[in-house]
């Protein structure tokens, strides 16, 4: 039974919770009240009633004073009103007589009552006889009958006196008792409601407690959230009402969101793994990419064997080969030195300037070769060995099997905050397909496959570290109006990397 | 929560039991047990506080109930003190199925009495017969026996053989009828007489010169003056003096006593309540006549139900009576200290 009735009880809304909690103080209270207020409204009823056969008794007493005043009178007068008066008198108190119920006021009244009833038949009757005399003038026997009257009269009043005071008596007494008992019971009732006022109170803050304390738990546990302490218990109870509804939601939420939280954490550990290995794949990559680079041009010995070669030609007096080899050597000299760092933009045409030098003297003067610089932007820095590749480029593929006379023209200006660097050259020109492959990479294996001829230095190496020292995607442009029609590589770099 | 609102309710249930405890208390105040009667029964006496007559009216009630009668002190409450023949009239015009009346016996009484007979009532007069009315029956004493008890303890008293220098006072009351003074008298008489071997043969025997006293209670306090009257207004106070009334011989032992005249007037008393056997008991007073109060109260009220249910009744119905000297003063003391201890 008890556990239906807390089941039922957990059960509730909480609008339910608060509404029971309320009504049932509510209404055990007004019980009570209206209990009492009925109980002591009867009671003081009672006080009421309890001096009403007194009332009743003092205005016999007083009706038969005036019955008798009024006899008296008309004996006296012999006058209508007096006699009208004394049938009225007679009437009343024929009537307060019939009135009188002391049946249930115990033996001595009732046996007092009795003998006032019977009295006032005598005298009535003894009155009338009197009237009766007066009327027919017998006045010997009016004032015979007058005098026995007044003994009667005066009998009369005693017992209705002697009734009256023993029924005061009673009455003062019960009184008293309807007095005290009315205390007591007001006494009763002010200490049950403080009781009931108190454990109503209780109930209520214990009631309330129950709601609020979930509530209470939940805004903690929500403000440890919202301070980033996801590792936080809330107790959800059984129950159904919409506390224990919300609790558990949020218990639901709160091991959501540790899950999701920790998903993330997971897959952000996972990802910054990766990363970290990328970049560390890319810088091996790179190293071992300049590692074979640097292999690749082995530049030392040839180095030290010029040097060797032009100090031989200058003890000779050969002016021409000392000056090639100068030029070779200072050509390596450059690729050793400048391989790792970056250049500026002079340094680089300086060096284009040997290597065209070089291919001049190898191939005797049939490339013509042009340039037009812009001198404030020489000392802008450029990945070093960008240019010489490209220069090599034009003249492997461009102008090197043509009929005409070849031209190279190297260009470096400004354009807004970049420094553009154009290699021209009126060779064979290069289809809208290669030049496409060259610029995504695809074609580097062609473009600097014949390694004989070639210092090493594709120009997919050349865009790749453009874009990784400028960190711009767009770093090379290659144009060409078709075939035979020469071909033109434009680096664009910017003022201030 | 369960726990608060059994609680409360334990609280509401509990103010509603109080509460009509208290109600059901206060209707029991209010209404007396309602007891109905056949027959309604009054107590007329000249002085009905007296403890005489508060016996009598106990043993009566006490009788009056086993007949479903109820028996009704007229005197009680009226507001003033009503003579025994005001209260007679009341009861009579009270048409009362019964009266019991001790006092003056008077031409209005016997009026009131024949009235009372005339219309039914049966009356029954105790102590003082009223002979000329038509009373149904008188309860009371055998006054000549009442002489002949006096007697024997004047015997006693008397250590003279000259009767004649003996003075006896006897108290008698003012209702008391002569024939029944008469009566003490001639028995007291009649005794000494025997005694002293009076023959009849005329020759005169000195008897003790016996005063009768009639004492008119016409107020409250009347015969306790009249009596310390005697004492102080006579020049030879009596050797013995024989009060015929419970009141009397309170008076007259506590005036014995105030003059220091104890062993000197010998009372003899009438009637046995509490002072008069302590006074037995210390010999103020030598001896005491006790009155059956309780057959007095009972015999009247059967007598008058006895009138009631047959239409007719004893005349006369004697009442016990019994001397109470020191010895027996002092064990009617100690078995009323007895039964007090018991109670």
């Amino acid at each position: 039974m008890t556990g239906l009735v807390r089941r039922k009880w957990n059960n509730a809304s909480v609008r339910l919770k608060m509404l029971i909690a309320f009504i049932i103080p509510v209404v055990l209270i007004l019980a009570v009240n209206i209990y009492m207020y009925i109980s002591i409204n009867t009671m003081i009823a009672r006080v009421d009633e309890i001096y009403v056969v007194n009332v009743s008794l003092n205005e016999l007493s007083e009706d038969l004073t005036f019955l008798q005043n009024s006899m008296r009178e008309y004996l006296e007068s012999k006058s209508t009103g007096a006699l009208n008066d004394y049938y009225r008198a007679e009437q009343d108190y024929r009537n307060g007589i019939a009135s009188l119920d002391l049946k249930n006021s115990g033996t001595a009244v009732y046996a007092m009552q009795e003998n006032i009833i019977h009295q006032s038949e005598n005298y009535l009757q003894l009155a009338q006889e009197t009237i009766t005399a007066k009327r027919g003038r017998n006045v010997e026997k009016y004032k015979a009958s007058y005098e026995e009257t007044v003994d009667m009269y005066s009998d009369l009043q005693a017992c209705i006196y002697a009734l009256n005071n023993k029924q005061f008596k009673k009455n003062t007494s019960d009184y008293s008792i309807l007095l005290s008992s009315l205390r007591s019971m007001e006494m009763v009732t002010i200490l049950i409601l403080f009781f009931i006022g108190i454990v109503n109170v209780i109930v209520v803050f214990l009631v309330t407690k129950s709601m609020t304390l979930p509530l209470i738990d939940l805004s903690q546990a929500a403000n440890e959230v919202a301070g980033g302490n996801f590792d936080v218990s809330v107790t959800a109870t059984d129950g159904g009402d919409e506390i224990s509804v919300v609790s558990r939601a949020f218990k639901k939420m709160l091991a959501s969101i540790q899950d999701y939280i920790s998903e993330i954490r997971d897959s952000v550990m996972r990802e910054s793994m990766l990363k970290e290995h990328e970049l560390v794949m890319e810088n091996r990559m790179k190293e071992v990419q300049l590692r074979s680079l640097q292999a690749q041009i082995n530049p030392h010995f040839l180095f030290n064997t010029l040097n060797a070669g032009e100090q031989l030609a200058m003890m000779e007096g050969a002016d021409k080969t000392t000056e090639f080899i100068e030029n070779m050597a200072d050509f390596f000299r450059y690729n050793i030195k400048k391989i790792d760092n970056d250049a500026s933009i002079a340094e680089e045409i300086a060096l284009v300037d040997k290597y065209v030098y070089l291919l001049n003297v190898r191939f005797t003067g049939e490339i013509h070769y042009s340039k037009d610089i812009d001198e404030e932007v020489t000392e802008v820095r450029v990945p070093s060995m960008i240019l010489q590749p490209i220069v090599e480029n034009a003249v492997n593929y461009g102008i090197r099997d043509i009929d005409w006379e070849g031209h190279i023209d190297l260009k470096v200006y400004r354009q807004n905050s970049d420094v553009l660097l154009s290699i021209r050259d009126n060779g064979v020109g290069m289809s809208k397909d290669k030049i496409d492959r060259i610029l995504s990479g695809e074609a580097v294996g062609e473009v600097s496959a014949d390694h004989a001829a070639s210092n090493g230095i594709g120009l997919g190496n050349v865009i790749e570290r453009l874009q990784i020292f400028t960190g711009q995607r767009d770093v090379m442009g290659i144009f060409s109006e078709g075939k035979n029609k020469g071909t033109e590589f434009i680096i664009k770099v910017p003022m201030h990397v | 929560m369960i726990i608060g609102t059994l609680i409360m309710i334990a609280a509401a249930a509990f103010t509603g039991i109080v509460f009509h405890v208290i109600t059901k208390t206060m209707q029991n105040v209010e209404q007396e047990e309602v007891v109905s009667f056949d027959k309604h029964y009054a107590f007329v006496t000249d002085n009905s506080e007296s403890d005489l007559w508060q016996e009598v009216f106990e043993a009566a009630e006490e009788q009056a109930k086993e007949y479903n009668a109820y028996l009704e002190d007229l005197s009680v409450g009226l507001g003033r003190d009503y003579s025994p023949e005001e209260l007679l009239r009341i009861a009579v015009n009270s048409k009362m199925d019964g009266i019991i009346y001790s006092g003056r016996a008077d031409r209005k009484v016997i009026e009131l009495i024949n009235k009372a007979v005339d219309e039914g009532i049966g009356v029954v007069v105790l102590q003082n017969d009223v002979e000329m009315s038509k009373r149904q029956c008188y309860v009371g004493l055998n006054y000549y026996e009442l002489g002949q008890m006096y007697a024997l303890q004047i015997d006693k008293l008397i250590e003279t053989d000259d009767l004649a220098d003996v003075t006896i006072d006897v108290l008698v009351d003012g209702d008391m009828s002569e024939g029944a003074s008469n009566l003490i008298i001639m028995a007291i008489e009649d005794h000494i007489r025997e005694q002293m071997g009076d023959t009849g043969d005329g020759e005169e025997v000195a008897i003790p010169e016996m005063n009768v006293t009639r004492i008119y209670a016409e107020d409250i306090f009347s015969a306790e003056e009249r009596i310390r009257n005697i004492f102080l207004e006579k020049d030879s106070l009596p050797d013995i003096m024989l009060c015929v009334n419970g009141v009397y011989t309170r008076c007259a032992c506590q005036a014995v006593v105030d003059y220091n005249l104890v062993g000197q007037i010998q009372i003899i008393g009438y009637f046995a309540n509490d002072t008069i056997l302590d006074a037995v008991d210390k010999q103020v007073i030598s001896s005491t006549v006790s009155v059956d109060t309780s057959e007095m109260g009972r015999s009247s009220i059967q007598a008058l139900y006895e009138y009631n249910s047959m239409g007719y009744t004893n005349s006369y119905l004697p009442v016990g009576i019994e001397i109470v000297d020191q010895q027996a003063a002092h064990r009617m003391i100690e078995e009323k200290n007895d039964r007090t201890e018991e109670k």
